[in-house]
């Protein structure tokens, strides 16, 4: 059977992220198998859970893309709830004490960032802006149940549900009708 | 790109005074129909230069070329802000959710021209055509509860044809589009993912581009035969989700089945690693089909049984071949975006022994599972899912969906025929396209899938190849040599090896 040949030659192009990311793949594999074996036999504190976290973190954040929606809100976004996961699980299990008043903070810095992102790009961002609502609608969540005594009221809480109150009223401010529209598009069911 | 503009600079200081000023006016009057970004609106600007550069080279009047690049055919698409946007269909909405970075349900339809393709024509009509297809004019994102689409308002572009057919697409990106147009030598080509179309809607789509590349060549071709006037107002239906249509029933099939015989040869690292087209005589094809007393579905689907067994090792189990059905058949609808479902013609390995003796089962099997009856039965089962699901939040959703599509989408089928049957075009379009080929994207584990397309005289049967394994496609060549139909063999060389 002859084939008459009618597509272009393909130009092989050397993917030296590919390539990265197959090597990190199988360290990072080897790594997640690895530590929790060691952690178990020398005992003492559960240090292999805050590496495998790590482990995650590093590859769902600098080693693959999400498949939809790859923004600088939504990346920002992961890289805050990865960092603020990853903290939490040192202060479980390592060190406790701090935490309560190092995610504020962290959250509060990642707040900002994502608002001027938002802001600074407005026509392009508002089709984006879905992690920076969860981001807000959380750091509500925290003022409002310090308010109601179920967590520490705290000066980094105060100024994190501060800024998430005053960057909620601004976007609906400014975006009006279209800040509707984008929370009806986020939660449509129907078909 | 500043040696084409220093061209179009020359250009305009060898036209005369008036024709200075009938083309400042025409640029004056196109700013006011690109109200882009200013990236996107010089992008934008420079593909009217090119196209007009390219009128000066086959000696058009500049009137004439203004004409034909006449603003008003952008209507207010790139002056609007984006605000529409789309749920996705009931068919469209598992590819998102089962897609990952080397598996995309991808579908590639392609036109030949009887000349190499314009590049600068073919910018200029897709960016004339697009508005009247708004709902491919969109990003995916996502919900809470599901994906949707939402328009995105740039200059989208064509690109010459470089890749692998039917590679995934990054769709991920801000603005990023979910189709491609691509073009190699005289051939267009259009790749969809399928989140925003069949390939009936494909084909629309194809066939106004091309209609409207022509216009621009000079050739006027009418608004038949499923080419559309991209000046006219999309309509609502043309982008409503159908399965609503589905009438009652009792029952409602399941997507279940038992796993299915897969070819054997290993699989391939680049997918698709080959691309393959037999091409026939159509009537021919249509008359040995008659001769046996089925339909050409019924006919190509024994072959592919045929072929299917002598490219596996298994001894026992049975071949499904997943067969696409288009809904439109048995529903009244316009819609462009998807509206089919598929249907299996399954058959164990120990009754697939000779052409006349398969036949008569699997023109029964498709009577009966292709019927309107079992089609309404699978467009209810799919409503209800998606009604059952729809409440689940996209997180819990997606692994969910992933494990299934993977265990039921590919597994349970050892080969996909898609039909789209034969492709009118208007007499006019005639002579200038000479046939059109239809190739769907990989699966997951399938080793090869078909689909077959018929333009005039020429109907054409593509196979996409998952293993660089050539039984199936020698034992199908020999199949039809001894039908007595020769095929011409066309396709890509072997990809990654």
């Amino acid at each position: 059977m002859d084939i008459e040949i009618i597509y272009p030659a393909l130009k092989k192009p050397l993917s030296i992220i590919e390539i990265v990311r197959k090597i990190c793949f199988w360290i990072f594999l080897i790594a997640a198998y690895c530590c929790p074996i060691i952690n178990i036999c020398v005992g003492g504190k559960a240090w292999s859970i805050i590496v495998l976290w790590s482990l995650w973190f590093v590859w769902n954040t600098f080693l693959t893309r999400p498949l939809v929606e790859n923004n600088l809100i939504s990346q920002t976004t992961h890289l805050l709830l990865n960092s603020c996961i990853l903290l939490v699980l040192i202060e479980v299990f390592l060190s406790s004490g701090w935490a309560e008043f190092v995610v504020p903070i962290i959250c509060f810095g990642m707040l900002v960032i994502l608002g001027i992102i938002f802001f600074l790009d407005i026509s392009k961002q508002k089709q984006n802006m879905m992690p920076m609502l969860w981001v807000i609608g959380g750091s509500l969540v925290a003022i409002v149940s310090a308010f109601l005594g179920w967590s520490s009221m705290n000066w980094p809480t105060i100024v994190l549900g501060s800024t998430a109150f005053a960057l909620l009223t601004a976007s609906i401010v400014v975006l009006r009708l279209q800040f509707i529209l984008e929370l009806k598009k986020r939660f449509h069911t129907f078909t | 790109m500043k040696k084409k503009e220093s061209k179009y600079q020359l250009y305009i200081k060898a036209l005369s005074d008036n024709e200075k000023r009938l083309l400042a006016s025409y640029f004056k009057r196109l700013e006011q129909y690109i109200l882009l970004p200013q990236k996107e609106k010089q992008k934008m600007l420079s593909d009217f230069e090119r196209a007009i550069l390219y009128y000066s080279g086959t000696l058009l009047p500049l009137e004439e070329a203004l004409t034909r690049l006449d603003p008003s055919n952008l209507g207010g698409f790139y002056a609007r802000p984006p605000i529409l946007w789309y749920p996705l269909d009931d068919a469209a909405k598992i590819y998102p959710l089962s897609m990952n970075r080397n598996q995309m349900a991808i579908f590639r339809l392609s036109a030949y021209m009887n000349e190499d393709v314009i590049p600068e024509i073919l910018q200029m009509a897709l960016t004339f055509t697009i508005k009247r297809f708004p709902y491919f004019a969109t990003t995916i994102k996502k919900g809470v509860f599901w994906h949707y689409i939402d328009s995105t308002k740039k200059r989208y572009s064509v690109e010459p044809e470089t890749e692998i057919p039917c590679k995934p697409m990054n769709v991920s990106i801000s603005g990023s589009q979910s189709f491609r147009i691509i073009y190699y030598k005289s051939r267009i080509s259009v790749e969809f993912f399928h989140i925003l179309t069949d390939g009936t809607g494909g084909t629309i789509f194809l066939k106004t581009l091309i209609g409207e590349y022509l216009r621009l060549c000079g050739i006027q071709i009418p608004y038949v035969d499923g080419v559309l006037d991209i000046n006219s107002t999309p309509t609502a239906a043309e982008s409503s989700n159908d399965f609503s249509k589905a009438l009652p029933s009792e029952r409602s099939t399941g997507f279940a089945d038992k796993p299915a015989i897969q070819m054997s040869g290993r699989l391939a690292g680049v997918r698709p690693c080959q691309i393959l087209h037999f091409e026939f005589n159509s009537m021919k094809l249509q008359a040995i089909a008659k001769q046996k007393g089925v339909s050409v579905t019924a006919f190509i689907l024994a072959l592919m049984f045929l072929a299917g067994k002598a490219a596996t090792d298994e001894t026992e189990g049975s071949i499904h071949i997943q067969v696409p059905v288009n809904m439109r058949k048995f529903y009244e609808s316009n819609t462009i975006r998807n509206f089919s479902l598929y249907c299996s013609i399954r058959m164990p390995l120990c009754d697939i022994n000779d052409l006349d003796g398969i036949l008569p089962e699997i023109t029964k099997q498709l009577s009966e599972n292709a019927s309107k009856k079992s089609m309404n039965d699978m467009m209810n089962a799919t409503v209800k899912l998606v009604r059952i699901l729809k409440f689940i939040p996209l997180f819990i959703k997606r692994p969910a969906a992933r494990l299934v599509y993977g265990f039921l989408g590919d597994k349970v089928f050892s080969n996909t025929l898609s039909n789209l049957g034969v492709i009118k075009i208007p007499e006019e379009m005639r002579s200038y396209v000479k046939k059109i080929d239809f190739v769907l994207g990989t699966g997951i584990t399938n080793r090869a899938s078909c689909s077959m397309v018929t333009l005039g005289d020429t109907a054409t049967l593509s196979i996409t190849k998952m293993t660089a394994d050539p039984s199936f496609e020698n034992k199908l060549y020999i199949l039809f040599k001894e039908s007595g139909l020769l095929p011409d063999v066309k396709g890509s060389e072997l990809y990654g090896y």
